[in-house]
């Protein structure tokens, strides 16, 4: 596992863009077995493989993940359908306790005015089991 | 203030569910979709996805009565895995009047839990009036 703490933070993911229309809508409405037609406030998820991306680049063991708290803010209503541009960067680490704490901000734009709609603050503790 | 909401059940989670929120999500992380991944991980079974409980708690708001429309901030602490034939339930614990700077908003307290009571996750939502 490559060393955080000796990290310059924050530490940024790649720039990635996720189409949202009405299939995507439609698709989420089929996974909550809802005949509901508006947007899921947790339509920040997109913000979750950046995440997940900069843990495996870092080669922590994202499967021994002890807790983790989300929270989403609305800026604008999202337009549909819209090309979003989703970045996530990790702004904090620490180590205690044989624990990895991390502490992600991620940003959703629409890609054409980069205008921001949903910003999405991650904290999660990992279990190291290397015990150090 | 605490206003009475009714207790919401949802369905029994189902694989084809974790499947369509994978899906819907982009997220196929093969914890929540792989058994043997998920038993060399140290489960018994794969896991729902946090943000498919999340967006059920959500979908909980509506059917409240609020206004997604009038959405600010939600936010939630996971305290339990979900698995597979889980129950859950969505149940109202407060609701509160809240001033920031010039801005009145609506506070709501609210849990996701199991048929056992256990709690699953807790979260908060602003909107605005």
């Amino acid at each position: 596992m490559k060393d955080f703490e000796k990290l310059s933070l924050p530490l940024q993911s790649e720039k990635k863009q996720v189409s949202l229309d009405e299939k995507r809508v439609a698709s989420f409405e089929k996974a909550f077995r809802s005949n509901s037609k508006s947007i899921p406030p947790t339509i920040g998820i997109f913000a979750l493989g950046n995440m997940f991306e900069l843990l495996n680049q870092f080669e922590i063991d994202w499967t021994k993940l002890l807790h983790i708290s989300q929270s989403f803010d609305y800026h604008q209503k999202l337009p549909i359908p819209c090309n979003l541009q989703v970045q996530t960067s990790l702004i904090r680490y620490r180590h205690r306790n044989s624990q990895h704490w991390l502490s992600f901000e991620s940003k959703i734009k629409t890609c054409e005015k980069q205008e921001l709609l949903i910003s999405a603050k991650s904290s999660i503790i990992i279990m190291d089991p290397s015990g150090e | 203030m605490t206003t009475h909401k009714d207790k919401i059940p949802f369905e029994a989670i189902t694989r084809e569910q974790v499947r369509d929120y994978a899906e819907a999500s982009g997220d196929h992380n093969p914890i929540h979709l792989d058994p043997e991944f998920a038993k060399k991980a140290g489960l018994p079974d794969v896991i729902a996805h946090g943000m498919l409980s999340m967006g059920l708690a959500g979908l909980a708001l509506e059917k409240w009565g609020y206004s997604m429309e009038r959405l600010r901030h939600f936010e939630s602490k996971f305290k339990e895995k979900v698995f597979i034939g889980d129950e859950l339930f969505a149940e109202h614990l407060d609701e509160a009047s809240v001033k920031l700077s010039d801005t009145k908003q609506i506070k709501v307290s609210w849990h996701l839990i199991k048929a056992d009571a256990t709690e699953v996750l807790t979260a908060e939502a602003l909107f605005d009036l």
